[in-house]
């Protein structure tokens, strides 16, 4: 039987752009979390400054990824009925409590592990900077012990927002490229990818003549293999995510095979800035930015397609649908605003450990003891 | 492509590392779980009735009076439909004398009233619900349109109405049930393909209908356990699943344009 559709009604897109961006920041701030606490717990061969770009990946996209999600409501005013009907089987509802929960602790713990840099803003010359040393809240030394619980909570909390937010696409039976594992593994481990993009584009903000000297091999380690291994595994999901349908298949479609090798060819990308990792300067403001508008882009684009492509599959139809991005704040100008906010926020807390950090006078560059079996971390009331 | 091209690289696709996930999704506890959310009392409908709609497809003429009937009821946005009615060309290409005999065929889709609606049980508020009658509704009062439903809806039913910037979908019109009358797009269906009852009523014209031609009542996408209340008669198999056909031209472009 040959069937030509003549008349068809074409579904609008459901989620728009805003969700995109919302899995995007979110999934930066978990996997920041983790790797964050990783970093933590190898304190004495991490430097104070890959430690902070990673904590303020986490906190920052704790703040803009909900703020994006509200966006995606189209009644935001009515977020408040999140909680006065709680629903435990829903997967979303479950992340309404997981989520506030997430971007209270991520605060926290940036709070916490940035409390010594804030209150060393008081010598600071700059009348506003003085002021901004309050919120220390007193000289009290944060512990180790005090940062590892936090830390740790702030971890298992963004696994909560990894698994929700997996889950969340996985039960929906209706689309088979979400109802699948892969789809919530795939988001799951780009989601470093992004993070990693995020923590290099914060590390090029810092101030470059305190960074020189800054950085440590493990630092360039944590970033090569957590880009490497991330990189991989998600070139090893694609393929498996995207042959994983009964009814349709991705491949006799051109505008398909470009969308799968555009992100087969940013995962091979941030496989090869990985292995470049080991031998790029840190310090260096252009090849940071190269490094992590590769990784950004890689993990946003996945999230486009895995999001907004995926809608334009009809459930029932041929399609697809037609989708074009409007230029308007539910488009284009939304997201613009959403990095301009990010980079905003990024900029201003950028200022608190630069500040600090201007006045440190250390020791060699990474480069002279690129060669030696021990680390040189940066001397920071963190790393005793 | 052809279809062995295809069907060969769909199961390849299956048969390598995705064979070995397949059972996961298989065994997820939220596709068996029936969810309602028909405690609160403004929630029980018609107690002790279950709505449900054959559809004629022999007396469709696709003539989408439905679709303006319904609109015209339930004021839904210009653009934005409860029901219409999806129409194909269709040809046979199995040899038979007909082959080149084209026919038109019209498809009125509308929300089915799942008794297992993946909708309800995806809503983050419980604004979505199932009266104990079967019908589905959305309380839009409530409804944080966060498209939830839209997305879980096999059936591509519900749309957020641009006007309410809420979750909208066919309602039987239970606003003209509760009253005596028949829905909008039962009244002015010139056919009659579109016929409304109480399947529990052994004696409703829908149940006559449904024993008369029990042989050849189908419902869409069967294989999704929702268990539609939309009863189609005169149905094809080819056209109860996606579909796997010729592209709508939404945008012409190239040289055939």
């Amino acid at each position: 039987m040959n069937i030509t559709e003549i008349l068809v009604q074409p579904q609008a897109i459901a989620w728009l752009p805003w969700a995109v961006q919302y899995f995007f920041y979110i999934g930066s701030a978990y996997a920041a979390a983790i790797l964050f606490l990783l970093s933590y717990i190898f304190r004495a061969h991490t430097s104070h400054y890959l430690r902070s770009a990673l904590v303020l990946t986490m906190s920052i996209g704790a703040v803009v990824g909900p703020l994006a999600l509200t966006g995606d409501l189209h009644q935001p005013g009515r977020a408040l009925h999140f909680y006065s009907n709680m629903t435990p089987w829903s997967w979303m509802s479950l992340g309404s409590l997981f989520l506030p929960l997430f971007s209270a602790l991520a605060i926290l713990t940036a709070w916490l592990y940035l409390r010594d840099d804030i209150a060393k803003l008081k010598h600071s010359d700059n009348a506003i900077a003085k002021k901004i040393s309050l919120f220390s809240l007193g000289d009290w030394q944060t512990t180790s012990t005090q940062m590892i619980t936090v830390t740790v909570l702030t971890c298992l909390s963004g696994l909560t927002i990894a698994l929700y937010t997996g889950a969340e696409i996985y039960v929906v039976q209706s689309r088979p490229l979400w109802h699948q594992p892969a789809a919530p593994l795939l988001w799951f481990v780009t989601a470093f990818i992004g993070a990693i993009g995020f923590a290099l584009l914060l590390l090029a903000l810092f101030p470059i003549p305190a960074k020189a000297n800054a950085f440590t091999q493990s630092d360039q380690g944590l970033i090569k293999r957590a880009l490497l291994v991330s990189a991989i595994l998600a070139a090893v999901l694609l393929p498996i995510w995207a042959s994983n349908n009964a009814s349709f298949s991705l491949y006799e479609s051109d505008a398909w095979l470009v969308r799968l090798g555009s992100l087969a060819v940013s995962f091979l990308a941030c496989m090869g800035i990985a292995l470049l990792a080991s031998k790029i300067a840190l310090y260096n403001r252009p090849q940071l930015l190269i490094m992590s508008a590769i990784s950004l882009i890689c993990c946003w684009y996945l999230r486009w397609v895995t999001i907004m492509d995926v809608q334009t599959i009809a459930k029932f139809d041929q399609g697809p649908y037609p989708y074009e991005l409007p230029m308007g704040s539910a488009g284009l100008l939304g997201i613009l605003g959403m990095a301009g906010l990010w980079l905003a926020l990024a900029l201003a807390a950028s200022e608190i450990v630069a500040i600090q950090e201007k006045s440190v006078k250390s020791v060699k560059r990474v480069k002279s003891v690129k060669n030696s079996t021990v680390s040189q971390p940066l001397k920071t009331q963190h790393t005793q | 492509m052809d279809s062995t091209k295809r069907s060969l690289m769909t199961r390849l696709g299956a048969l390598t590392v995705g064979a070995a996930i397949i059972p996961v999704s298989g065994a997820n506890p939220l596709t068996t779980t029936i969810i309602r959310n028909s405690e609160a009392p403004d929630r029980k409908g018609q107690s002790g009735k279950r709505y449900a709609m054959v559809v004629d497809l022999r007396k469709c003429v696709g003539c989408q009076a439905c679709t303006v009937g319904c609109s015209i009821e339930n004021q839904a946005p210009i653009g934005q439909f409860r029901t219409t009615v999806k129409q194909y060309e269709v040809t046979l290409d199995d040899g038979s004398s007909e082959l080149q005999n084209v026919k038109s065929f019209t498809l009125p889709r509308l929300c089915n009233h799942c008794e297992n609606p993946p909708c309800v049980k995806v809503c983050p508020v419980q604004a979505t619900f199932q009266r104990d009658d079967g019908i589905v509704m959305v309380d839009n009062e409530r409804c944080v349109a966060c498209a939830y439903c839209v997305q879980a809806c096999p059936y591509d039913a519900r749309f957020i109405n641009e006007e309410t910037l809420t979750a909208d979908k066919c309602t039987f019109c239970a606003h003209r049930l509760e009253e005596g009358l028949l829905p909008a797009c039962v009244e002015t269906c010139v056919g009659g393909a579109r016929i409304i009852g109480d399947i529990k009523d052994p004696n409703s014209h829908i149940s006559h209908l449904m024993r008369e031609h029990q042989d050849d009542i189908k419902v869409l996408k069967p294989e999704e356990n929702t268990q539609p209340h939309v009863f189609y008669i005169g149905m094809d198999d080819a056209l109860t699943s996606k579909i796997d056909g010729k592209v709508a031209i939404y945008d012409p472009a190239g040289e055939n344009a």
